[in-house]
């Protein structure tokens, strides 16, 4: 195992334990993105482009992007049902 | 070093599924569960490296140079992007969840009927 | 069952649970030491067989071909599931007495330009990579990703858009549809010219290297991208909150 894949097995780790730490909601989002980002790089590191690409296309456009429209909805749910 | 690689894959299960027990927030469930899922996929592509390979791609090396797996990078490369759909079910479900009880908190929600 | 005696119960689970993970992989190869043959075999014959460079995209689009549809069809339904659970959300009263209007998004000029200046260079990168999916990294599924991308940079900058209440956008259901059908075709095209469901050899080899190469797995891949880009755009449309949309006044 190269220093390179060591480095970034552990900074895998890291960022998902941040993931399941967090407790709002929008800073898991956020935590998610950069998680999405360090498992891309992971998997460049063990020769596999193109399951990085799949991951950096989803875990960069596609998940944030249903997460944060979904957190959106809520809190406009919520703030309709302050007003009444 | 086997244990790192193979030891990361069980910590995120494990740290996955603290997560979704310790979560107050269904979105938050949701988010943990693609954490577990992306073990699976590390777990894979450690077990299918060889050391010293390269990528399986043969578009500028020569043919019969040593490679890595390429049946376990096909299993997860579908994988990752049917795992996002599946969440977007899962985050529509959370939705109407909390349409319906007001709160996106498990531990204050009742049971969905029909 | 309260949080606490959950959290006790899970603790005692997730002991056990890692005692069996750790001796369940004490018995796997060691990191970097993997000897299957099953992919040494298939990384030797996509080149001659099918003259095509990418194995995973081989693996995925031929020799596994029939799980891939299986996959695929996943992607359909979980569209098609995110539209039924959602659907009475974006019925609300005050859109179904107009559902002819015009939707625009509230943006920002900053959005505007970068929104403008990204979509055609998205849109080519999107079917570069669905098209090269037989020779370099990449292929439906990525490419699908990326051309919903796009999509959704149009719609960030600020497109008018127009969702009727109660069905997803026509254009994206096309193509989504078209999609779908468009692989089951192609596998029943290789059961008619070369007797197998989804053999792909009946559409010619080309040369090694060139974009017209692999037999039938540069269809497939244009299949699978709509697919996927079209269920994707599906979901996000419906998840789409009525707030961040204004009515744009018809220019009558």
């Amino acid at each position: 195992m190269t220093a390179v894949q060591a480095v970034l097995l552990v900074l895998v780790g890291v960022a998902g334990t941040l993931v399941a730490l967090a407790r709002d909601p929008l800073r898991q989002t956020i935590l998610a993105g950069i998680y999405g980002l360090t498992l891309a790089l992971l998997f460049f590191a063990l020769q596999a482009p193109d399951v990085a690409l799949s991951q950096i296309v989803v875990g960069g456009v596609a998940l944030p992007a249903m997460l944060l429209l979904a957190l959106a909805e809520v809190r406009a749910r919520e703030q309709k049902g302050d007003d009444e | 070093m086997t244990l790192l690689a193979y030891g990361v894959a069980a910590w995120l299960f494990l740290a996955g599924l603290v997560g979704i027990v310790r979560s107050r927030n269904l979105i938050g469930v949701v988010i943990c569960l693609s954490v577990v899922q992306s073990s699976t996929y590390v777990l894979l592509l450690a077990i299918g490296y060889r050391s010293g390979a390269k990528a399986p791609i043969f578009a500028d090396i020569p043919s019969g140079t040593p490679v890595v797996d390429p049946v376990v990078q096909a299993l997860t490369l579908t994988d990752v992007v049917v795992e996002a759909t599946v969440t977007a079910v899962l985050l529509a479900l959370a939705v109407q969840a909390h349409k319906r009880f007001g709160t996106l908190d498990p531990d204050r929600m009742g049971v969905m009927r029909g | 069952m309260s949080r606490s005696a959950r959290l006790i119960v899970f603790a005692a689970g997730a002991v056990g649970l890692a005692a069996l993970m750790a001796w369940g992989f004490a018995g796997l190869p060691d990191f970097g030491g993997y000897t299957g043959r099953y992919g040494r075999i298939v990384a030797q014959i996509a080149g001659p067989d099918r003259a095509a460079t990418n194995t995973v995209t081989f693996t995925a689009f031929d020799v596994r071909a029939v799980d891939t549809l299986v996959e695929e069809f996943i992607v359909f339904a979980a569209a098609i599931a995110a539209v039924a659970l959602l659907r009475h959300q974006r019925g609300e009263p005050e859109r179904a007495e107009h559902p002819d209007d015009v939707l625009r998004p509230r943006t920002s000029p900053a959005l505007m330009v970068v929104g403008a200046a990204l979509a055609g260079p998205t849109t080519v990168i999107a079917l570069n990579v669905i098209a090269h999916g037989a020779l370099t990294p990449g292929g439906g599924f990525q490419g699908g990703v990326v051309l919903a991308a796009t999509a959704v940079v149009i719609v960030a900058a600020g497109a008018r858009v127009r969702l009727p209440p109660d069905e997803p956008p026509r254009f994206a259901e096309f193509i989504h549809g078209l999609g779908a059908a468009g692989f089951v075709l192609l596998g029943l095209a290789g059961l008619v010219f070369a007797g197998a469901f989804l053999n792909t050899t009946w559409a010619g080899h080309g040369t090694t290297g060139a974009l017209l190469s692999g037999g039938a797995i540069p269809l497939l891949n244009v299949a699978t991208g709509l697919e996927v880009a079209g269920a994707i755009i599906v979901i996000l449309a419906e998840f789409l909150e009525q707030n961040m949309l204004v009515v744009e006044e018809p220019e009558s």
